[in-house]
Parts: C-alpha cells; sequence; structure tokens
C-alpha cells in the first residue's frame, strides 16, 4: 500500500513512486554527480537495499528502464515475499542501447542483437516484419524481449519511454502508439502509459487517434516549467480537463528547486494522480515523504 | 507561411529531424529521400519516400534537411543550392575543405539559407558561458582545454560507413567536427594547428582519438583531447576548461563554473565559484524530441528562409568551412 493512500488525505494524488536514476548515474542538472551516484550503487544487492528501505517508508512502486543494471534486481524482487504487494513500472525501451547500436551496426543488426533472448518469438514476429517492412511486428518482438525478465505478477502498467513517444508523434505514427498500447494491455493485462515531454500534444492527438482509449501519462510537472513543453501553462490546462491517470515527474525541475518549494507547487497542483521522484539517499526520500504528509493533508 | 521541407537521408540524426520539424508548425515535410529498402517499407504509408534525389519534385520543395554520410554531403548540397533550395545539412559541411569553399561561395551567390547540424550552439548553457567570457567574466582569456568523451565504438567489428575514414567516419570528423565548431563559436577563428595527433583504438579503417593544439587569430591557445572509446561514458561528455587573467571558467552540456576575482551584477556573478545549472535557464520549445537544441536549430532554419534575421549561434556555410579547413589541417600534421 503506499504510504498517501493509506494516510487518506483528501487528496487526488495517491501515489509515489520511486525512479531509478541514481542507480543509473543519471543526473540531468550535473553529469559528473550522476557518475558518482552511479558508483554508490554498483551491484544489485545495494541496489535491493535500498528499494527495500524505501519500501519500508512506504514507497511501493518503482519505475525503471530495462537498463542490464536494474534487470537483475527486478528477478531478486520478483521472488521476494516482502515484494509481494509492490508495482512495477517498467519504462520501455533503454534509449541508449538501442541508439548506440544503430548508430553502430544499423536497424537490422540491432534488431536482431536486441531479441537474441527470445529467438523462437523473434523468429516467427521479427523476420516476417522486417521482410514485409512492418513495424508492427519488430515492435511487438523488441517489447516481449525487454518484458521478458520482468515478473510478472508485479507488472502493473507498462510505459513507452519518452524519446520513443515523442519521436513517434513527432512523425505523426500514433497508430504505432496504439498498437503498442493494445499488445501490452492484450497479452501482459497490464496498464500501459507515455512518457512524453509534449504532453498537451499527445493528449491532443491520441484523442484523435482513438478517443476514450485509455492510458496512463507520465510527463514533467514542476514549479519552474522545466521541460513542460510547449509552455508550462499549456501544460497545466491540458492536466485540468485529463481524464487519464497523470504521474508527474521531474518535480525537482532536475534539483534546481528546494524539495520543500517543489512539493508544495505539485501537492497543490490538480489533476495529477501520481508522483515520480528519486535521490541517491534515504534521508532525502524521507524528507520529500515528510513534505508531502505537510502539502497534502 | 509554412515552409515545404524534405528530409535526404533517413538514419539516425535523418529520423530525428523528420519527427522534430514534422512536430514543428513552420514546416510541411512533403518528401523524404532514402536509399534503404527497409526504410522505404516502414515510412512510405506516412510520408512520400523516393530514393534518388532527382526524383524529388523541386517546384514543391523550399528547404532541405540532409543527413547523409559524410562523404555524399558535398554533391547533394551542390544540387539542392544550385536548384536554388535552402539547406541545413548535418555535420560537418564536407570532408574536404576545398568542396565546403565551394559551397559556401555557391549558397552566397545564390543568396540561400544554409545552416550546418552544429548543435551545441544552441544550447543554452553554452551560449550563457559565451557570452560570460566575452563579456569579461575571467578577465583576458589566455588558453583552453576542450575535451569531449564517449563509448560510440567498443569493438573492431562495426561495419557502419561512421567506422570508415574514406567515407568521412571516425571521431575527427564525428566528436572532433564538434569541439573545433565550438573552439571556433567561442574563440574565433583558429590561425594554426600544432602537434596534432589520431589514433585507433578498436576502429579497424578510421580514427577513435584525436588529440590537437590551437592557436586562434586573436592570441587565444587552446588543446583539443577527443576520445569516442571511453566505455565509463554513459553518453558524449563534452567540457571546456577556459583560463583568464582574472579566473578560470569551465562549461558542458549542463553547467558552468566559474571561479573568478571578478564581481559583477551585470553578469549575475560574484568573487569566488558560481555555478550555474541548464535548469536556471528554462527555454521550453514548441516540440521536443531530445533536447530544446536540437529543436531551436530547426526552427531558428525556418526562421531564416523566412526572412528573420539569423541569431549569431546558426553555424552557416562560411563558419563551418572554416571548421573543415582545421580538420583537414589536423589530418595534414598528425605526427
Amino acid at each position: 500500500m503506499s504510504i498517501l493512500s493509506s494516510i487518506k488525505f483528501e487528496v487526488e494524488m495517491t501515489e509515489l513512486i520511486l525512479g531509478d536514476n541514481q542507480f543509473l548515474g543519471v543526473n540531468h542538472r550535473s553529469e559528473e554527480l550522476g557518475r558518482q551516484n552511479s558508483s554508490k550503487f554498483g551491484d544489485k544487492s545495494q541496489i535491493f537495499s535500498f528499494l527495500t528501505e524505501c519500501k519500508d517508508l512506504g514507497i511501493s512502486s518503482f519505475m525503471f528502464t530495462t537498463h542490464e543494471k536494474i534487470l537483475p534486481v527486478l528477478e531478486d524482487i520478483g521472488r521476494s515475499k516482502q515484494f509481494e504487494h509492490y508495482s512495477l513500472y517498467p519504462c520501455l525501451p533503454y534509449a541508449h542501447k538501442y541508439a548506440d547500436s544503430v548508430t553502430e551496426n544499423g536497424v537490422l543488426k540491432t534488431v536482431t542483437q536486441f531479441s537474441y533472448s527470445n529467438l523462437f518469438s523473434f523468429m516467427c514476429n521479427g523476420v516476417s516484419g522486417l521482410l514485409t517492412g512492418n513495424a508492427k511486428y519488430i515492435m511487438k518482438s523488441l517489447v516481449d524481449a525487454e518484458l521478458e525478465k520482468i515478473p510478472s505478477h508485479l507488472l502493473k502498467c507498462v510505459y513507452l519511454q519518452n524519446l520513443v513517444t515523442d519521436l513517434l508523434l513527432g512523425l505523426g505514427m500514433e497508430d504505432l502508439l496504439l498498437e503498442f498500447a493494445e499488445h501490452i494491455t492484450g497479452k501482459y493485462g497490464s496498464e500501459v502509459g507515455f512518457v512524453t515531454m509534449n504532453y498537451p500534444l499527445l493528449c491532443d492527438r491520441l484523442a484523435k487517434a482513438a478517443p476514450n482509449f485509455p492510458y496512463r501519462i507520465c510527463t514533467n510537472i514542476n514549479k519552474n516549467g522545466f521541460r513542460m513543453n510547449p509552455t508550462k501553462e499549456n501544460v497545466l490546462s491540458t492536466l485540468k480537463h485529463d481524464s487519464n491517470h497523470v504521474t508527474a515527474m521531474s518535480i525537482f525541475a532536475s534539483g534546481s528547486l528546494q524539495p520543500e518549494e517543489a512539493i508544495k507547487f505539485i501537492s497543490s497542483t490538480s489533476g495529477l494522480d501520481a508522483c515520480l521522484f528519486g535521490s541517491s539517499q534515504i534521508k532525502n526520500i524521507k524528507t520529500n515523504i515528510s513534505f508531502f504528509k505537510k502539502y497534502l493533508s | 507561411m509554412t515552409l515545404r521541407v524534405s528530409i535526404v537521408g533517413l538514419g539516425k540524426m535523418g529520423l530525428s529531424h523528420l519527427a522534430i520539424a514534422n512536430g514543428l508548425n513552420c514546416f510541411k515535410v512533403n518528401a523524404i529521400v532514402d536509399k534503404q529498402k527497409l526504410t522505404k517499407h516502414f515510412i512510405s504509408r506516412y510520408f512520400n519516400v523516393y530514393d534518388e534525389i532527382e526524383k524529388l519534385d523541386l517546384r514543391k520543395t523550399d528547404a532541405v534537411i540532409i543527413s547523409t554520410p559524410n562523404f555524399s554531403h558535398f554533391a547533394i548540397v551542390k544540387y539542392f543550392l544550385k536548384n536554388d533550395i535552402h539547406v541545413f545539412v548535418e555535420k560537418p559541411l564536407t570532408i574536404n575543405h576545398s568542396q565546403s569553399e565551394e559551397l559556401k561561395d555557391l549558397a552566397s551567390q545564390k543568396d540561400l539559407t544554409n545552416q550546418v547540424g552544429y548543435v551545441n550552439r544552441f544550447n543554452p548553457i553554452f551560449i550563457r558561458a559565451k557570452n560570460l567570457i566575452t563579456q569579461g567574466a575571467i578577465g583576458n582569456i589566455a588558453s583552453y582545454e576542450n575535451m569531449m568523451y564517449g563509448n560510440v565504438v567498443s569493438s573492431g567489428k562495426s561495419s557502419s560507413w561512421r567506422n570508415d575514414i574514406s567515407k568521412g567516419g571516425g571521431c575527427l570528423f564525428d566528436y572532433g567536427s564538434h569541439c573545433i565548431d565550438l573552439c571556433v563559436f567561442f574563440f574565433g577563428n583558429i590561425k594554426t594547428v600544432s602537434e596534432s595527433k589520431l589514433g585507433s583504438i578498436h576502429s579497424v579503417s578510421a580514427d577513435d582519438y584525436v588529440n590537437s593544439n590551437f592557436s586562434h587569430d586573436n592570441g587565444v591557445e587552446g588543446r583539443l583531447d577527443v576520445n569516442w572509446c571511453k566505455p565509463d561514458y554513459r553518453k558524449a561528455f563534452n567540457e571546456l576548461i577556459i583560463k583568464g587573467d582574472q579566473g578560470e571558467l569551465r562549461v558542458n552540456k549542463q553547467q558552468i563554473k566559474v571561479t573568478t576575482s571578478i564581481d559583477s551584477a551585470n553578469l549575475g556573478i560574484k568573487s569566488g565559484t558560481n555555478e550555474i545549472f541548464v535548469t536556471d535557464d528554462i527555454q521550453n520549445t514548441e516540440f521536443y524530441l531530445r533536447g530544446e537544441d536540437f529543436s531551436e536549430q530547426l526552427i531558428e532554419f525556418g526562421n531564416s528562409i523566412k526572412g528573420a534575421t539569423p541569431s549569431n549561434n546558426s553555424a552557416d556555410f562560411e563558419s563551418s568551412s572554416h571548421v573543415d579547413f582545421i580538420i583537414n589541417q589536423i589530418r595534414s600534421r598528425n605526427d
């Protein structure tokens, strides 16, 4: 049970979700700090312990990219009794491994290289997809290969990473976004979500492509308007009228906001259902939770 | 006015440019040129796709965005300039300085908008750093180091053109051109190149690292250190350390650290150490894909075609031809 739903505040937001940037050395404010953090989580037991501590503090949801450093931890979580009520939110795909590989090997080799562990399904879907030039089959093969190692009983929602969501959005390929959604809900029975940096545009396009189609959104929402495109006002006004489940990310505007002012803003923003954040320090997680309790109450 | 743009070359950069241009209101993507059959199958349901530039209907094309392998830039850019089409081309402009000069002259003679994809010039932190050093935040500039590291090549097995020097591959044309352009953006043209060293770590037919010393027209001395075989870098990391007679400024895509004896309210710095982060300068953009800078450079291209005065940031063929001159110099002086 999440910290906030357990306290039953009279608020809309019900869930705090832990992100994985601190484990992977991602820091949008400083690459140097990012690298320092990454070395703190050198092996899977350190990541597992951190997730356990956060869970004991009430954060029972984890959103992550399918990075090779995270996947072994998920196997441990799947086997652990103490995580049996945990929620996993994979975010597909981990873009850098594909981007680097496309640069070095080309698209064809990339598809084969990253689907090797799911060879049979790849042969059936991927190869026929390549022969017919059907991107949908290729997409499904890659998705299945990515989800192979994630404990299915903890899978709550599968998100499409913002680089892919926004690439398809820019290309005008909303049909592929919908195809991804149908594959996830049909094969895995979980909800589907999109991470985006162009939230108002995505809502608009999906509403036109498939009215009443349910999906989750994860997008930047913060007091500074950092990466709230096209404008902060536009994002907040879309949020007010959006009936879909929306998770705020980058709530600290990549570290340029003090935690208290950031959380005060997020807590007073209407239309939000969940909030994603992370830190490499447990004491920061505790402080953030205390601010959520203060401002959501 | 919506500009009708065609995308030539649909590799990683071409796909990115296609999505951004198609997401911006000022452009309407009317066609794509790419030779790969897979690309044609994939994309032809959404766009008109041709396998040769000659098949494009030039009467329906105002501008092109070219992201083909480096060695092919010259012929393709020349074709479009000759046909009075505005050109945005990925960096480097060409792989041979004399070809770049020819394109520069042709673009100028035809009075067409010409821009090269040196995207760092649109990064708000690099722009802020340039303004700081130009306005004396660390006094008179004496020297700098420009480093760029990444993990692009991890084995010698690649068959991509990026790892074949004859096709314009190698880290000097790739990472190196970005760094040299940034040196020129910050300190002006380079007068002499010395102590250049290029070498291979994994690549069989291309360079994986480059070192070189520069002396600029204004007397600033610089050192270039580029290496794209560093496994501990998750993504490309580019940093300049600039030394002045009043302090030092460090800048990468995300942050500036200025240590100075100068106190200036105008510049927003105090005597001592100052840190400025990319998140401090909020710059949202109409359509975001992989960084505001990638969107802003295409918005600038569109605005320039429509007659707006280009900002000082844009890399035109003239400055990009100078970068190609320096690349040729480094290669010819490799001891």
